[in-house]
């Protein structure tokens, strides 16, 4: 059986025609959506540890993108809100410890680093045709940084 | 023929003006974070003289502004998600809105 598959993207719709596994039957459209997600994320049989290797890089980079905004969030909360409210309303909490930049740090790159993706695959389709590969790019490009930075510091 | 439609976030969910402007303040929080943190981490590679320059506090001041709006349009987003009532993310975004405000007034007059 075939689908017609409509994926809603930033400025207008891409059509196509896939198979029952979401694979498209015509040539793909460079920024189409990974058509596998669903049955990676929804549909898996969790208790499969091995399928893990087999993951949805939009769904996890969606997901880490998130919760690193959240907690970055957080750290300004600390680093300026606390200290506005407990001692005056332009003093500043600095980190002292190393390792707490550094954290700070690997949190921080991985939200630049997925955003810039984010932004490239948005405007050009660059990258979208092969998530799994730009997201550990990603991932490796945040962990380098981290790396030196720590290192210079 | 079966017809499947895949929603995926787009500005046509979360509105074209904050969709545009998450991704603005963004682009210009990566330079003014990149100064930030060279200042006050790595001054010895140059950063110094941004200090000395003058314009370092009109930069703090700046990051601060856009990094509110950038969290705020990101714990919107966030909310446009959940399936809690139109009203209830309409009344939560604009509490939250009103209290990043409150903050970036009361550090920018302290």
């Amino acid at each position: 059986m075939y689908l017609l598959v409509t994926i809603r993207i930033p400025f207008g719709r891409i059509e196509f025609l896939c198979d029952e596994t979401y694979k498209p039957c015509a040539s793909e459209p460079h920024n189409a959506t990974d058509m596998r997600e669903n049955r990676l994320v929804y549909e898996r049989n969790v208790t499969d540890i091995g399928s893990w290797s087999d993951f949805s890089p939009n769904h996890v980079a969606f997901a880490l993108h998130r919760i690193t905004g959240w907690l970055l969030l957080g750290w300004v909360f600390v680093h300026l809100g606390l200290p506005s409210l407990l001692e005056a309303p332009t003093a500043v909490y600095a980190p002292a410890s190393k390792a707490v930049i550094v954290a700070l740090f690997s949190v921080f790159l991985f939200h630049a680093f997925n955003g810039v993706r984010l932004l490239v695959a948005e405007f050009t389709g660059y990258g979208a045709g092969a998530a799994k590969r730009v997201f550990q790019g990603t991932l490796a490009l945040a962990l380098l940084f981290t790396i030196a930075l720590g290192g210079l510091l | 023929m079966k017809t499947t439609t895949l929603e995926t976030r787009t500005p046509d969910d979360i509105g074209y003006f904050a969709w545009v402007t998450h991704r603005l303040t963004a682009i210009v929080l990566v330079f003014l974070l990149a100064i930030h943190l060279g200042v006050q981490l790595y001054p010895q590679y140059g950063f110094v003289a941004v200090y000395t320059s003058g314009v370092y506090g009109t930069l703090l001041d700046s990051t601060l502004g856009l990094l509110l709006l950038h969290g705020f349009l990101g714990v919107r987003a966030t909310l446009l998600e959940t399936t809690v009532t139109d009203a209830t993310k309409t009344f939560a975004s604009g509490v939250v809105g009103l209290v990043f405000l409150a903050f970036f007034v009361f550090r920018l007059l302290g």
